[in-house]
């Protein structure tokens, strides 16, 4: 009986059934073509992101100038509120008298309702009235001016907010 | 690394048609090794050429960034030895082997072999040879199981015969060394039982 030390003599190797040189050569073509196909696949992959990339570029481009469209309005206004800043009161003062006929009494209480309800805030009671002016002097005025303004009533029957309001 | 290796790489990482037929050349000389190698492994021939067309496949990818510190056969022997177990494990086909060609067989004379089978030594033996360092199992792929000579090992590898003979030595001696310990462990359980 042999010793441990001779156990690989015991153990023959049987030898294996090599393919031909053919098979080799074929599989060695194949994996040069698979990995060029890997490469063109790769490729196209590349190709398809870009389209998308520019598909997406696109579409933000187009929702930019869509937004500024929204935004055009506002910039109107601002622009004509700063064209207004620069047309002096005496003439808007002129305007409104030659185009008040133009507009119904309840017309232009509500547009007044609007400025002052925009405006409401930044006017106290204190300093609604510039400091030399009273309502005795508007009073005055008034009367001097035979002006028929509220007839059947008294200027102090309307308490400030009223007037405010108005 | 050989001159014939050192040809062929850089003829390939030349690119083109010449690399495309430099790298057949390379095929033809380096896959019988390659192919015996994984066959004792797999057990299975359809198994071990499909195994050896994803090795092909990823030395074509690599070889251009191989810089030839190792041989190229020891470079190709550890991509084979990796891409058989990686192969093995994602098909779970260990169960079937033992159904295919058998790749050793047990000459009767040795007290630890008698009542084994060529399947259970066989499993034993990759298992050694797992334990190497690359270059002894490479080395002892050749000698033991492919049955080169030194003289051929050398021309293959393009390592000296004097420090092949040195690690096959090596290599030959601890696989021993496990097998005797593993199947006198195994005996020890048996006989408790």
């Amino acid at each position: 009986m042999s010793t441990d030390k001779d156990i690989l003599k015991h153990i023959k190797p049987v030898e294996p059934k090599i393919p031909s040189d053919d098979f080799f050569s074929s599989l060695a073509a194949k994996a040069t073509k698979k990995e060029q196909k890997q490469n063109e696949d790769k490729s196209t992959i590349n190709r398809i992101i870009l389209y998308y990339s520019s598909a997406i570029a696109a579409i933000l481009i187009i929702g930019m100038i869509v937004f500024q469209q929204f935004n055009m309005p506002e910039k109107d206004i601002n622009t004509k509120t700063l064209s207004l800043a620069n047309i002096s009161t005496s003439e808007i003062i002129e305007y409104v008298e030659q185009h008040l006929e133009n507009y119904t009494t309840e017309e232009i209480i509500d547009l007044a309702s609007i400025v002052l309800e925009e405006e409401i805030d930044l006017i106290s009671d204190e300093n609604f009235l510039p400091e030399n002016i009273q309502f005795t002097d508007i009073e005055s005025y008034i009367s001097e001016e035979e002006i028929e303004l509220f007839e059947d009533y008294d200027l102090y029957e309307f308490d400030e907010n009223e007037l405010l309001i108005f | 690394m050989t001159n014939r290796d050192k040809n062929w790489l850089d003829i390939i990482k030349a690119g083109g048609s010449s690399g495309q037929k430099a790298f057949q050349e390379l095929s033809i000389f380096y896959g019988p090794k390659l192919y015996s190698q994984i066959l004792k492994i797999t057990k299975d021939p359809a198994l071990s050429k499909d195994v050896l067309q994803e090795v092909f496949i990823k030395t074509w990818l690599h070889l251009p960034k191989f810089e030839g510190r190792s041989s190229l056969y020891s470079w190709l022997y550890r991509i084979t030895h990796n891409e058989t177990l990686s192969m093995l494990r994602n098909e779970k086909r260990r169960a079937h082997l033992s159904l295919s060609q058998e790749v050793i067989e047990i000459i009767p004379g040795h007290s630890s072999l008698d009542g084994r089978s060529a399947d259970e030594i066989l499993s034993l033996l990759n298992a050694a040879v797992e334990s190497l360092p690359h270059k002894q199992a490479a080395v002892f792929e050749l000698k033991y199981f492919q049955q080169y000579t030194f003289k051929e090992i050398e021309k293959i590898t393009g390592t000296s015969q004097g420090a092949l003979k040195a690690s096959y030595h090596i290599a030959k001696g601890k696989i021993t060394s496990f097998l005797h310990l593993k199947l006198n462990h195994s005996l020890r359980e048996t006989s408790k039982l």
